[in-house]
């Protein structure tokens, strides 16, 4: 195969995997980490959205059905009423919607000490989370890399949840 | 999120617990004696020895964030985790070991505002500075 048919194959598989990839948030938590307005109002439902409205935003608050427990079914229902789209985890969002993977967990505790956490799955294909007004990571509770939330260490987060796609221009999230 | 005033004009001090991650976190208003306390404990930390920056907190307990504290009559933001104390006044960042007992002092109020079975639930006591 000559030089220019490889360099031109190489092209094309270049395009390819970047028109696949152009929806998948890259690892990039200079965007979020200004220690300031971006980093203390936007948690981790807008981190794993992708989207900053500064509110903190809260499952199900933005399309009027915010949770009322905090559990799986109740969180879940609020995302789903966000546009939030259910998925397998090992199947993934695929590449035929422009969308990525996000994945819902609970510490359990209700009103008094619960609370719910997103991760996201980035371009680089890991996983990366922000934890309230604190900075993004891409680490867990032990300092490692997370490459699937559900083996990560998740503190008193035990309760693993589930997977989503987000397509952030069919998702409403305040 | 937003940040409320004071009778005096300036935004007030509040204390926000990190401790949530989708829910709000806890915070409140420190004003009159506390604030005063406070300020003193703030006083005799900034400037005095410097730190390395803590290690980054992960889900559960991270600390607090003390915003708009009026230092010296400057607006400074302080982070206080892990016996350090993270001072922010405008660019500025710098680390000092919280030899005043910030956290201890920071901790009891949080308790003290009904948020002990949250603390409890992480784990979380008034333990010597730097094993909070």
């Amino acid at each position: 195969m000559g030089d220019s048919l490889r360099n031109l194959i190489e092209r094309i598989v270049r395009a390819f995997v970047d028109w696949v990839q152009r929806c998948l948030p890259p690892y990039d938590p200079s965007a979020w980490n200004d220690a300031n307005g971006v980093q203390y109002n936007n948690n981790c439902y807008n981190y794993a959205c992708d989207i900053k409205t500064g509110t903190y935003a809260q499952p199900g608050r933005g399309t009027g059905h915010e949770y009322t427990a905090i559990d799986c079914q109740h969180v879940d229902t609020g995302a789903v009423s966000d546009g939030l789209v259910p998925v397998d985890c090992d199947s993934g969002c695929g590449c035929s919607e422009c969308q990525h993977q996000v994945a819902l967990v609970i510490k359990p505790g209700g009103f008094e000490f619960g609370d719910f956490h997103w991760y996201r799955k980035d371009r680089d294909g890991r996983w990366s989370n922000k934890m309230g007004g604190s900075p993004a990571t891409n680490l867990d509770n032990s300092g490692n890399i997370i490459t699937d939330p559900r083996t990560a260490d998740r503190g008193s987060y035990t309760i693993f949840c589930g997977c989503y796609c987000v397509r952030k221009n069919s998702v409403t999230i305040n | 999120m937003a940040k409320r005033r004071d009778d005096g004009g300036g935004a007030a001090t509040t204390a926000r617990l990190l401790i949530f991650s989708g829910r709000p976190d806890p915070q409140w208003s420190v004003g009159g004696g506390e604030l005063s306390e406070l300020l003193g404990l703030v006083k005799g930390v900034l400037g005095r020895e410097e730190s390395n920056r803590p290690p980054q907190g992960g889900l559960g307990y991270r600390g607090f964030l003390v915003s708009q504290l009026p230092v010296d009559e400057r607006p400074t933001d302080i982070e206080v985790f892990r016996g350090v104390v993270t001072e922010k006044a405008g660019p500025r960042t710098r680390h000092w070991r919280d030899t005043g007992g910030i956290e201890r002092w920071l901790l009891r109020q949080a308790r003290s505002r009904g948020h002990g079975a949250t603390l409890d639930s992480e784990g979380v006591n008034e333990a010597p500075e730097g094993r909070s």
